[in-house]
C-alpha cells in the first residue's frame, strides 16, 4: 500500500513581478520516510517550489497541503507556528544565529515555541549528528560541515513531519558534504524523516530514493534510485533542452 | 526572548554601541539642560550688597497699584517716587540714601550717593578724607586723591576736588557731601536704620495714622485699600503726598519695611540679576527643547537604522518559526535593554555637566555669573523618563518594520532595499513640512512681529528639519546623482563605485545624511535667521532718522540737561531730544495693568528729524493732550485713552495718530509726560540756512566731558548694522555650541555603525584588484557624497526657513540686505565633511585583502 503524502502541492502556480513565472502549475506529493531530491537548472523554480512547500512562500494559485493541513487556510501566526513545530529547514548558508551557540542554536525553536529546551533532548540531538563534545561552540568555531550539522540539529529538535534543506552541501567540499548527505539518508532509513533537498548535484542527488526534474517552472519526470552518472546524463539532456 | 537579545547585543554591539551612545548622550544633554533650566530658576539671588551693613532699611514701595475690574491690578514703576521727607524727622538716627546717575567724565557708569550712606554696604576709605564741602567727592576708582575731576549728574557737568578713596561697592559709586547729595537729587531713595525692626514698624504706623506713610506688606502683601474706584492709588485723599507744595515731586506713599535677604531688592542690580535669570531660563529652556529634538531624531533613526542592518537576521529567526509578534518582542526587548542602562548612564553623567555649562553662558554673557548649579533630581529622573520613552517611541516604528520582514527573506540575498519611502513616512513628512510652511506663512501674514521671535521661530525650524528628515530618502537619489555628475565624468571606477554605493542604500545614505541635515541646517537657520532678525531690527531703528546728526550718551543715564542746552546754544543747529519713559494703561477689558515703553518727543522736531511711518492721523496733532500709538494698542482715532505715566500720576491722551507696524516705537508722547527721565538721544539737523559744516565738530565739542559722542548719521547706521552680536544671535550660538557637539557625535555614531556592512563590500573591491590607496578614495568619495547629500538636504530647510522669517519681516521693514553668516556655516559643513571622513577611513584601513566576504 503507498504510505500517504506529508506534502502535497496541487496545481501550484507561482507568479513574481514583471512576469516571471517561477512554477507553472506543479502537482507533486512527497511521501513520509521519503527521502525525495528536487533538481533543475539555475531559474527553474526549484527553489520556489521549496519555499512554497515549507510555507515560507504563498503560491499565486494552487494548493499546499503539509501534515494534513491547507496552507492557504492559515494566517501568518498560524502559518508560523505550523512552519515552527512540522516543519525543519536547513539552508545553504548554514544561517545559524552567530552569537549563539550549538546547542543554543538547537534550542532556538523551542525557545521560540516558548518552551523551555530540555537540555538532554538537545544534547541527544548534537549526539545524533556527532557534535555531542561541540555543544559549547559557536558557529564561527566550527568548520562548514560541522555548523551544517548544527543546523540539521536545530530543524530536528520540534521532530517535524518534514525537512526541507535548500542546496545544503552548495557551501560545503566533497568530504563534509559526504557527511552531511549520509546524515540525512540514515535520518531517513533509521527514523523514517520526511526529507524534501534542493540541489544542482547528482552526487548529493543520488542519496535520494527519488529525483524529481525541473524545468522552467514544470515538472520534467523523475527518476527512483538514481545513480549519479544517470541523473547527470538526464541534467545535461534537460540543460540542452532549455 | 531576552536571552536572544542579550546574546544579539554581545555579538552585534558597534549597533548598539551606536545607540547607546546616542541615548545617553542624549539624555545627558537633556537632564544637563534641564539642571541648568532648574538652576537658573532656583538658584538663590545675591545677598545684600548695598545694604548689607544696616538691619533695617525703609524704602518706598515703588509700584502702582489700580482699581481694575477684577479687584487690583499693580504694575512695578519705571520711575521711582521716593519717601515723604517728614519720615526723617521720625525716624531720628536714620541715615537718608540718595541713589543718582553720577559719573566721572569718562569713567564707567556709576551711581551719586551721600558720604553717610557709604556705611550701609559698607564702603570705608580706604585713602584721604570724608567730604566736607559742597565741591568735594569721595569715589571708589578712576581718579587720585587730590586731584580734580569732572562729574557729569543729569543736571550737567561740573568739577569737584577728589579728596578721598573708598572701598569698591556692589557698583562704582561717585560720594558728594549729604547737603550736596540733596540739592543734586532730592528724592530720598531710602532710610538706613540701625534700630530693632519692631521699633520702626511702630513709628511707621503713627506716620500712616497722620497720612505721611502706609507700610505695605512688602512684595506680596497685599496693599491697604486706599485706591478710590477706578482711579490710581494716590489719588484721592491718601494721594500723592506732595513734598513741600504743589511744585515738589511725588512720593510713595507706601513703605516698605526691609530686613535680612529682602535688602537685595534694593541693590542696584537687582532688576538686572532677575532679567539676567529670565534670559539664562530662556535660553536653556531653548536649548533643552532642541536637545530633546535632536535626541528623539537622532535616537530614532539609529534605531530605524540598527534594526535595517538585520533584516536578514530577523528573516532567518521568522524561518525558524518565530512569529511577527515575537520579532516586535525582541526588538523591544532590545530597546529596553539598551534604552534602560544608557537613559541612566546619561541621566547620572548629565546634571555633572550643570557647572561647565553655566559658566559657558555666563562668559558668553548668556546667564549671571552668580547661579550656582542645582542639585535636584527631577532633570535627571525627566532625562532618565523621556529617554526611555525616547527609546520605545523611536523603536516603535523599527519593530512593526521588523515584525514585517517576510521568512523568505532569509534564502534571498536580498541586496536591494525594501521601499524605504513607506505611505506613512510620506504622509508624516509632508505633513510636518507642510506645518512648517503653513505656520510660518500664517505668521507671516497675521503677525509678522511675533514670527521674528525665538520662540514662535524655533518651532518653525524644528518642524521644518524633521520633515525634511523624513523625506530624505526621496531626495537621496536625485541629490546623489546631481552630485556624481562631476564624478562619473573622471576615469577609472571611483565614480561609479562611489555613487552606486551610496544609491543603492538609500536607508544608510539618509540616516547617515540625517546628522548632518540637523547639524548644518540649525546652524544656518539659526544663525541666518539672527542676522536676518538684527538686519531687520538696526532697519527698523535707523531707516526712520532723516537727522544728520545724532548726539547720544555713552551710559545708560542720558544726556544731561547742561548738555542738552549746549547743543541748543550750538550755531545752527536745530536739537531734537527723544525720551525713553513708559506709559501704564489697562487691559485685557481694564483688568490688567500694562507697561508700555514710549518715546517722548518734541512735536516740532518729530516730523523734522524723524519720518515715523503712520498708517492714520498725522503726528503734526501731536499734544500735551495727545498720542500717537502703534496698533497693538488696538485704539482709533480721536479715542481718549486714560493713562498713566512713569511716576504713576494719571492723564487721559486722545489719539492722533495710528503708527505703521514698522514703527520704531510703540507710542509717541511730548517730552510733558516723560517726567525727570533724560533724554536718550538727541537728534540734530542743520537750521535752514545754516551751514552744514563744522556743525558736526561743533557737537562733538558740546559733548565732550559729558559722557556723550556726537556721530553723523550714517556712521550710527553702520554701527547699529554691525552691533551684531544681539541677544538672540549669541543665544543661538550658545544653544548651537551645544547641540553640534551632539549631532556630530551622531554622524559618527552612524558611520561607525555602518562600517560592518561595508567591510564585506570593501573586502570584495579589494580582491578585484583596487588597491589600498583606490579603496580609500572610494571611501572617502563616498562619505564626502553622504555629507554633500546632508548639505543639500539643509540647504532646503535652510532655505525654507529663512524666506518665511523674510516674509514676515518684509512687511516689517520692507527689503533688507543681510549678511548671511557664512564663515560659521562653512565651518559646521568642514567639521561635518572632515569627521565624516575620519569615522569611514579608520574602519577601512583595517580591510585586508585576505578578507573574504561572508
Amino acid at each position: 500500500m503507498k504510505p500517504p503524502h506529508v506534502v502535497d502541492l496541487i496545481s501550484v502556480t507561482r507568479h513574481y513581478a514583471h512576469g516571471v513565472t517561477a512554477l507553472d502549475d506543479v502537482s507533486i506529493g512527497f511521501g513520509a520516510g521519503t527521502f525525495t531530491a528536487v533538481m533543475g537548472p539555475s531559474g527553474s523554480g526549484k527553489s520556489t517550489l521549496l519555499q512554497c512547500a515549507a510555507g515560507l512562500d504563498r503560491p499565486s494559485a494552487g494548493r499546499v497541503v503539509v501534515d494534513g493541513r491547507d496552507l492557504a487556510e492559515l494566517g501568518d501566526r498560524r502559518l508560523t507556528l505550523l512552519r515552527r513545530d512540522r516543519i525543519g529547514f536547513v539552508f545553504q548558508s548554514f544561517n545559524l544565529l552567530p552569537s549563539l551557540t550549538a546547542a543554543q542554536n538547537v534550542a532556538l525553536p523551542l525557545r521560540l515555541a516558548g518552551r523551555r529546551p530540555d537540555a538532554r533532548q538537545v544534547r541527544q540531538s548534537l549526539a545524533a549528528v556527532g557534535l555531542a563534545e561541540r555543544a559549547g561552540h559557536r558557529p564561527a568555531e566550527m568548520s562548514g560541515g560541522q555548523q551544517q550539522r548544527v543546523a540539521i540539529a536545530r530543524a530536528l529538535i520540534t521532530r517535524p513531519a518534514v525537512l526541507f534543506a535548500d542546496e545544503p552541501t552548495g557551501a560545503l567540499d566533497a568530504g563534509t558534504s559526504r557527511e552531511v548527505l549520509r546524515l540525512l539518508r540514515d535520518l531517513v532509513d533509521g527514523q523514517a524523516q520526511t526529507v524534501v533537498m534542493v540541489t544542482h548535484d547528482p552526487v548529493a542527488a543520488s542519496y535520494a530514493d527519488r529525483v524529481v526534474f525541473l524545468a522552467d517552472g514544470r515538472i520534467y519526470g523523475e527518476l527512483r534510485d538514481p545513480s549519479a552518472e544517470e541523473i547527470a546524463t538526464r541534467m545535461l539532456h534537460l540543460e540542452a533542452s532549455c | 526572548m531576552l536571552r536572544i537579545a542579550w546574546s544579539t547585543l554581545r555579538v552585534r554591539w558597534p549597533s548598539f554601541a551606536g545607540t547607546f551612545v546616542a541615548l545617553a548622550l542624549g539624555a545627558a544633554l537633556t537632564a544637563a539642560l534641564g539642571q541648568v533650566l532648574v538652576s537658573s530658576v532656583s538658584s538663590p539671588g545675591r545677598a545684600p550688597q548695598r545694604y548689607a551693613a544696616v538691619p533695617v532699611v525703609v524704602a518706598p514701595d515703588e509700584r502702582m497699584a489700580v482699581r481694575s475690574r477684577l479687584g487690583e491690578s499693580t504694575a512695578p514703576l519705571a520711575e521711582p517716587r521716593g519717601l515723604a521727607a517728614g519720615l526723617v524727622a521720625r525716624l531720628p538716627g536714620a541715615v537718608v540714601d540718595r541713589v543718582f546717575p553720577a559719573r566721572l567724565a569718562g569713567g564707567p557708569p556709576a551711581v551719586g550717593r551721600p558720604w553717610s550712606a557709604a556705611r550701609t554696604a559698607p564702603q570705608p576709605l580706604v585713602a584721604g578724607r570724608a567730604p566736607a564741602a559742597d565741591s568735594e567727592i569721595v569715589v571708589t576708582g578712576g581718579a587720585r586723591v587730590g586731584a580734580r575731576a569732572r562729574v557729569v549728574t543729569a543736571a550737567g557737568a561740573r568739577a569737584y576736588r577728589v579728596v578721598g578713596l573708598a572701598a569698591p561697592g556692589p557698583q562704582p559709586t561717585v560720594f558728594f557731601t549729604d547737603e550736596r547729595a540733596a540739592r543734586l537729587s532730592p528724592r530720598i531713595d531710602a532710610l538706613a536704620l540701625w534700630r530693632p525692626v519692631a521699633e520702626v514698624r511702630a513709628v511707621l504706623g503713627e506716620a500712616a495714622a497722620t497720612g505721611a506713610a502706609t507700610e505695605g506688606t512688602g512684595w506680596s502683601g497685599t496693599p491697604p485699600d486706599t485706591a478710590p474706584a477706578g482711579g490710581a492709588s494716590h489719588a484721592a485723599a491718601n494721594g500723592p503726598v506732595r513734598d513741600g507744595g504743589a511744585g515738589g515731586p511725588v512720593v510713595s506713599e507706601r513703605v516698605r519695611v526691609l530686613t535680612g535677604a529682602e535688602r537685595a531688592l534694593l541693590d542696584p542690580f537687582h532688576e538686572a540679576d532677575e532679567e539676567a535669570r529670565d534670559n539664562a531660563s530662556t535660553i536653556a529652556g531653548i536649548a533643552a527643547g532642541f536637545a530633546a529634538f535632536v535626541a528623539v531624531f537622532v535616537v530614532s533613526s539609529t534605531f530605524a537604522f540598527a534594526v535595517g542592518q538585520r533584516r536578514r537576521e530577523f528573516a532567518l529567526l521568522r524561518t525558524l518559526g518565530a512569529t511577527a509578534r515575537q520579532i516586535r518582542r525582541m526588538v523591544y526587548g532590545e530597546a529596553l535593554l539598551v534604552a534602560v542602562t544608557a537613559a541612566a548612564l546619561g541621566a547620572l553623567t548629565g546634571p555633572l555637566a550643570t557647572g561647565p555649562i553655566l559658566r559657558l553662558l555666563a562668559s558668553l554673557g548668556m546667564a549671571p555669573a552668580w547661579l550656582r548649579p542645582a542639585t535636584g533630581a527631577a532633570p535627571a529622573l525627566v532625562a532618565f523618563g523621556a529617554g526611555v520613552l525616547v527609546a520605545v517611541l523611536g523603536v516603535a516604528l523599527a519593530a512593526r518594520r521588523a515584525g514585517r520582514v517576510r521568512p523568505a527573506e532569509a534564502l534571498r540575498e536580498a541586496a536591494v532595499e525594501p521601499r524605504v519611502m513607506t505611505p506613512g513616512r510620506w504622509l508624516a513628512g509632508g505633513g510636518l513640512l507642510a506645518a512648517a510652511v503653513g505656520s510660518m506663512l500664517v505668521n507671516a501674514v497675521t503677525d509678522p512681529a511675533g514670527a521674528t521671535n525665538n520662540k514662535t521661530f524655533m518651532p518653525v525650524v524644528m518642524l521644518l528639519i524633521a520633515g525634511v528628515g523624513l523625506l530624505a530618502p526621496v531626495f537621496v537619489g536625485p541629490a546623489a546623482r546631481l552630485l556624481a555628475v562631476p564624478l562619473g565624468r573622471a576615469r577609472g571606477a571611483g565614480g561609479l563605485v562611489v555613487t552606486a554605493g551610496a544609491m543603492a542604500s538609500t536607508r544608510r545614505t539618509a540616516a547617515t545624511a540625517a546628522p548632518v541635515l540637523v547639524t548644518v541646517a540649525l546652524a544656518a537657520t539659526l544663525l541666518g535667521g539672527a542676522a536676518l532678525t538684527d538686519a531687520t531690527k538696526a532697519a527698523m531703528r535707523t531707516a526712520p532718522v532723516r537727522a544728520d546728526h545724532l548726539v547720544l550718551p555713552t551710559g545708560a543715564a542720558g544726556l544731561d540737561r547742561q548738555l542738552v542746552e549746549r547743543l541748543r546754544a550750538v550755531p545752527g543747529a536745530e536739537v531734537t531730544t527723544t525720551t525713553r519713559t513708559s506709559l501704564y494703561t489697562l487691559e485685557g477689558e481694564g483688568t490688567q495693568l500694562i507697561r508700555r515703553p514710549a518715546e517722548a518727543v518734541d512735536p516740532a522736531g518729530l516730523t523734522t528729524v524723524l519720518s515715523i511711518p503712520v498708517s492714520a492721523g498725522s503726528l503734526a496733532g501731536l499734544r500735551d493732550d495727545t498720542i500717537a500709538v502703534s496698533p497693538t494698542w488696538e485704539l482709533g482715532l480721536g479715542e481718549r485713552v486714560r493713562l498713566w505715566r512713569a511716576d504713576g500720576s494719571p492723564v487721559a491722551l486722545t489719539v492722533v495718530a495710528l503708527l505703521g507696524a514698522d514703527a520704531p516705537a510703540d507710542s509717541y508722547v511730548t517730552p510733558a509726560h516723560a517726567g525727570a527721565a533724560l533724554p536718550s538721544a538727541a537728534y540734530v539737523t542743520p537750521r535752514p540756512g545754516a551751514p552744514a559744516a563744522g556743525l558736526g565738530e561743533a557737537l562733538e565739542r558740546a559733548a565732550e566731558g559729558h559722557n556723550a559722542r556726537a556721530v553723523t548719521r550714517a556712521a550710527w547706521a553702520t554701527e547699529v548694522a554691525d552691533g551684531g552680536a544681539s541677544a538672540g544671535r549669541l543665544g543661538a550660538l550658545a544653544v548651537l555650541a551645544i547641540m553640534l557637539g551632539y549631532t556630530v557625535i551622531a554622524m559618527v555614531n552612524t558611520l561607525l555603525m555602518a562600517a560592518p556592512d561595508r567591510a564585506g563590500e570593501h573586502g570584495a573591491l579589494r580582491l578585484l584588484g583596487a588597491t589600498r590607496p583606490q579603496l580609500l578614495r572610494y571611501v572617502v568619495g563616498e562619505a564626502l557624497l553622504v555629507v554633500a547629500v546632508g548639505v543639500l538636504l539643509s540647504a532646503v530647510a535652510t532655505a525654507l526657513g529663512l524666506l518665511g522669517l523674510y516674509a514676515a519681516l518684509l512687511q516689517l521693514s520692507g527689503p533688507v540686505p543681510f549678511d548671511v553668516p557664512w564663515e560659521p556655516v562653512a565651518g559646521v559643513i568642514v567639521l561635518c565633511g572632515v569627521l565624516a571622513v575620519a569615522a569611514v577611513v579608520v574602519p577601512a584601513t583595517r580591510v585586508r585583502a585576505a578578507a573574504i566576504p561572508r
